[in-house]
């Protein structure tokens, strides 16, 4: 089976995705949270942000975060992730971030507690600002045995094109064993494959060494690949010799 | 979420989490519509600062029979308890003063774990509690009917839950070691806090990496024979391991 472009999830999704840009949804949501700077509250990898229902609207268009709201009242509460958390924070500059008992968190604060918390958090960040840069719609992709997943746009629209894992390299060696052997590699590209995604590698490099601050976000460089298995017995017409995702 | 069998597409669009289509032109600023269904019956707790707990003042429902310890002869829940059901709406928390406590800033005080529960476990206890199994803290006894409990302090006087909570912290308290959170039953509709009976499996909370076999290891002893399971929590997606030890049968 050929898995070329996106599967929208209904008939006319691809429409409602080309009438919505994600760069205009994103854009609206800067605009409407940076006047007021809402205040989300950390607690490990968690931070919880309550959201008016305008910016809640937007949230969840731009599909960040997980509402968590059971109850009727104005206000939204939205449970964010490590990298949307600073995303909001650092990438939109539209919420302020604070302990629970309510002192603020500086900027390098931040970066050093999602540090401490995952090592390689500075790549993971970069990762998912650099598809969010580009529009896509990034998730968790932990369930799937990745770092993230993408969407072309609102997963409510469209199924995940992509499974990403992030691999972390200093001075063009990497430093993960991640895909270093290959029954790892086989299992991810298999696995991605089972649940209709291909396999997208970013490479997050760093020349310097430095990930210890928010400035080193800017010398990390991003590159691309695409794990593909290609299977010779099915590419012999010459339709397809690019790749060929494997769904056996 | 777990799917066996099923292949190619089918598996991967059941496996993916729901998603809200907030594009529908209905649903612009459509009035959130509550998940719970109206209920008729509301309990009441007051949150007791110091004990660092509920007392429930109205009991309403049978869900207290599997929720909730007893102290002294009255009725106290956990910060996750009380959250479960507020968050339901079964439960209504007030402070000493009779204001009410709403659900934001219940989750505030989980958030700053001061009282024993962090916010992954309160999504751990949630997720199990929906399911219907019946979970409590582990190392908290279900009664206490007196005051008088085999205590290492010299004050006899002292409030005893707080004593088998701070010995239990105490002995677990080494950075970074891996703990037991919670013991759960399961569904019983004849469970009695005075009878509990052994637990089905003990949780324990992991975070960051999976466990190494050591950690496993060390984590077994203490279980004193019960099963043990591993709860995963990533992006709110709650998930469940078991690393038993099995041998092999030898094949003739």
């Amino acid at each position: 089976m050929e898995l070329t472009g996106p599967r929208w999830k209904g008939k006319e999704f691809a429409d409602t995705a080309l009438a919505n840009p994600m760069s205009e949804i994103v854009s609206r949501l800067r605009t409407s949270l940076s006047p007021s700077m809402p205040n989300a509250l950390l607690s490990g990898c968690t931070a919880l942000l309550e959201a008016e229902p305008d910016a809640a609207d937007l949230l969840e268009r731009t599909s960040i975060g997980q509402n968590i709201t059971t109850f009727g009242g104005d206000k939204q509460c939205f449970q964010l992730g490590p990298e949307e958390s600073f995303y909001l924070y650092h990438g939109l500059a539209c919420i302020r971030v604070s302990r629970e008992d309510g002192t603020a968190v500086a900027e390098s604060e931040l970066w050093n507690h999602f540090c401490s918390e995952r090592k390689t958090f500075p790549e993971l960040y970069k990762a998912y600002s650099h598809l969010r840069s580009k529009n896509w719609v990034v998730r968790s992709g932990t369930h799937y045995g990745a770092d993230f997943v993408a969407y072309r746009h609102h997963p409510a629209l469209v199924h995940a094109e992509y499974a990403v894992l992030v691999v972390p390299e200093n001075d063009g060696k990497a430093s993960s064993t991640r895909l270093s052997a290959w029954p790892d590699l086989c299992c991810s590209l298999r696995l991605c494959g089972s649940v209709a995604k291909t396999l997208l590698i970013l490479y997050v490099s760093t020349c310097s060494g430095d990930r210890s601050s928010v400035c080193s976000l800017e010398e990390l460089t991003v590159e691309e690949r695409i794990i593909r298995r290609w299977i010779p017995e099915r590419s012999r017409e010459g339709k397809c010799l690019a790749g060929d995702d494997e769904t056996q | 979420m777990a799917r066996s069998g099923g292949r190619g597409a089918k598996e991967g669009e059941e496996e993916e989490e729901h998603h809200r289509n907030p594009f529908l032109s209905n649903s612009i600023n459509k009035p959130w519509t509550s998940k719970t269904q109206f209920r008729s019956e509301v309990s009441k707790a007051c949150w007791d600062e110091e004990m660092g707990m509920g007392e429930i003042i109205e009991k309403k429902g049978s869900m207290w029979a599997t929720t909730g310890i007893i102290r002294k002869g009255k009725l106290c829940c956990h910060i996750e308890e009380i959250l479960f059901l507020a968050e339901r709406g079964a439960l209504i928390l007030t402070s000493p003063d009779g204001k009410t406590i709403n659900v934001g800033d219940i989750y505030k005080m989980i958030l700053g774990s001061k009282f024993g529960c962090s916010w992954e476990s309160f999504e751990a206890y949630r997720h199990l509690k929906s399911l219907g199994y019946i979970v409590q803290r582990y190392g908290i006894p279900w009664t206490l009917k007196n005051d008088i409990i085999c205590c290492s302090s010299n004050s006899p006087s002292e409030n005893n839950t707080r004593c088998f909570e701070i010995s239990n912290l105490l002995q677990d308290m080494q950075i970074s070691e891996l703990k037991l959170t919670f013991k759960v039953y399961l569904p019983n509709s004849k469970f009695r806090k005075s009878s509990p009976g052994d637990p089905s499996f003990l949780l324990c909370l992991l975070s960051g990496n999976p466990p190494s076999r050591s950690e496993v290891e060390n984590l077994e002893k203490k279980c004193d024979g019960l099963p043990l399971k591993f709860c995963y929590i990533d992006h709110g997606r709650v998930s469940f391991f078991s690393f038993d030890k099995e041998p092999l049968p030898t094949l003739p």
